[in-house]
């Protein structure tokens, strides 16, 4: 496989569009001039609700959808202009889809897919066989794929994404219709191809705990622009407070408190759990000292992990609402 | 090399994936028996004559590929999309022109096999008597060519219109009554006749029965300009249909509708 990368990004996208002309003859924009850069073997998680472009971005650096401007670039290779090179850079498993044939064995379809992608038989049979034994399915791969699970489906079209070596695998929501083994099955998986083989994955998910663990930076796509594009940690510290979850004893009787507009409130056993942001320590000492003056219990203060979730939703939330300004100002 | 290997792999792909469906094969082979001996007594006028039989037999032959080809491309491309890989295909580093022709050669060979058993049960149980000089093997490879490249345009027009599976199947039940399988094309009204020459398959049932009924060389077809026809005929629609599916590849990218069903 050739590479040819000046840069040191495994995936460059400058100035990406895609805009559809509706039956109605309007425009619509999918993807409105992104730029974004993978690094080599980063574990990227690309996030966004549905409709936000992600897919069509996704399809664009795969070749299937030609965009109406910019260009992405796979290990220094133009999909637009040398889309055979490309493609040899990229093993990809789409959303929502088969990927593979239904009707044939595990070893048929990796030795089909390793064809297709210009492997020798030799290399196909090699790579076959190792990846199989890899995902633990060489025991099953004279059986036919329409008998198998639904995790191990998704594990024989990895395996065909990456019979043919590619620096780059592009994983379009890997976990969706998994139970919760065969997530687990996937997320180590996912987890060796980045450590031990250094692979450059890109995720997209809607399952945000499956991108928190795996994801090294996260993009968040909102109405076709990237909304934010940063390291995990960054991200999750990108609104600057902490979260705590205060257990106090028997109801709680300071619900119109509006500092409290935030907070989660939820009684159990009969006690009382208030989950939300408190942004420094002084304001939680506060807190903790009005709890004690109306007279209630504390049983307990825990700090929590930040939520790439919570992070998630406040963007698209203040995108919304900025949506929401520009359209009022317009209309005004 | 390579070229011939990604070929091969998708011809042995489409083989593999038919092994899968031999019982609903075996029974459209009963199928075509049944169909081909009620148009057998239609055409003898209630009994079966052996002469008029052969005769049908040829282009009936010629019109089985046709339906196969015709849906067949339709119906696996739209198959393959619902299943997600034909996004896969696409992702390939070879031009997926290639691939359609691997895939050609499949249909080809299933096509054929059917087709063959189907007329080895025909000629033996109804006692027709045809038999097979080699030369017909130009015709029947010229005749395929054409019938091919009409079938990459429906497998293009099917990349951007999903829908066209009706369309496939009244145009292979059209072609059973215009390219000559059941009447000669000289029975036609002129007008007719002239149309239905330029569809594809019917100059090659025209030269089949030529070859194989009344025995006449390839020379003789060539001087009078009737091999000439077919010739420039399977060029066109094979070129023409690559030609048409590689812009309606382009255009289902740019619509982003390439994996859609």
């Amino acid at each position: 496989m050739i590479e040819k990368n000046v840069t040191g990004m495994a995936v460059e996208i400058n100035n990406l569009s895609k805009s559809y002309k509706k039956s109605s003859g309007t425009q619509f924009t999918a993807v409105d001039d992104i730029n974004l850069s993978v690094h080599k073997g980063e574990v990227f998680g690309f996030l966004g609700s549905n409709g936000a472009g992600k897919t069509t971005t996704i399809k664009m650096m795969c070749g299937l959808v030609t965009p109406t401007a910019g260009r992405i670039l796979l290990n220094g290779c133009d999909v637009g202009l040398e889309h055979g090179e490309a493609m040899r850079q990229i093993g990809v498993v789409l959303e929502g889809t088969r990927n593979i044939y239904w009707p044939l064995t595990a070893w048929q379809n990796v030795m089909y897919f390793g064809n297709l992608k210009g492997c020798s038989r030799k290399d196909s049979k090699e790579r076959g066989e190792a990846l199989l034994k890899e995902l633990e399915l060489w025991d099953r791969r004279n059986d036919i794929i329409r008998n198998f699970s639904r995790g191990m489906q998704q594990r024989i079209a990895i395996a065909c994404a990456l019979i043919a070596d590619p620096s780059i695998l592009i994983l379009d929501e890997p976990t969706l219709g998994l139970d919760v083994e065969a997530t687990q099955i996937m997320k180590a998986l996912l987890k060796r191809l980045a450590q031990d083989y250094k692979k450059t994955i890109i995720i997209t998910s809607h399952q945000l705990d499956v991108v928190q663990e795996l994801c090294e930076r996260v993009a968040i796509m909102h109405k076709g622009k990237i909304i934010a594009d940063k390291n995990l940690n960054e991200l999750l510290m990108l609104f600057g407070q902490n979260y705590y979850q205060i257990k106090i004893k028997g109801a709680f009787n300071g619900h119109r408190v509006d500092e409290l507009k935030d907070f989660i409130i939820k009684e159990e056993d009969g006690a009382t759990l208030l989950t939300g942001p408190i942004e420094s320590q002084t304001k939680l000492y506060s807190w903790l000292d009005k709890i004690r003056e109306q007279g209630m219990t504390l049983i307990s203060v825990s700090p929590l992990e930040p939520d790439l979730e919570e992070v998630f939703l406040k963007l698209v939330k203040n995108e919304r609402e900025i949506d929401s300004h520009e359209n009022i100002k317009n209309y005004a | 090399m390579k070229t011939l290997k990604i070929m091969l792999n998708e011809t042995y792909k489409g083989l593999l994936i038919a092994w899968n469906y031999k019982f609903e094969t075996f029974l459209q082979l009963v199928m075509m028996g049944v169909v081909f001996i009620g148009i057998g007594f239609i055409i003898g006028g209630g009994q079966l004559s052996t002469e008029k039989l052969a005769y049908t037999l040829v282009g009936y032959s010629i019109w089985l590929y046709s339906s196969i080809v015709i849906s067949g491309m339709c119906r696996d491309l739209l198959g393959e999309a619902q299943a997600g890989t034909l996004e896969q295909i696409f992702m390939s580093p070879v031009p997926v022109s290639l691939i359609l022709i691997g895939r050609s050669f499949s249909t080809l060979i299933t096509a054929t096999i059917n087709i063959l058993l189907f007329m080895i049960v025909i000629v033996w149980g109804l006692e027709i008597n045809i038999s097979v000089p080699g030369r017909t093997l130009v015709i029947f490879v010229l005749t395929m060519a054409g019938l091919f490249g009409f079938g990459f345009v429906i497998a293009g027009l099917t990349l951007i219109f999903k829908r066209v599976g009706e369309l496939a199947g009244l145009t292979a039940n059209a072609l059973l009554f215009l390219n000559g399988s059941m009447l000669p094309v000289e029975q036609f009204p002129k007008w007719l006749a002239l149309f239905a020459k330029t569809l594809p398959t019917t100059q090659g049932i025209i030269l089949l029965r030529d070859t194989l009924l009344d025995m006449k060389p390839l020379y003789a077809l060539w001087q009078d300009g009737s091999l000439i026809l077919l010739c420039s005929q399977s060029i066109i629609y094979f070129g023409g249909g690559l030609l048409v599916f590689i812009w309606c590849v382009r255009r289902a990218k740019l619509q982003g509708t390439l994996g859609y069903y």
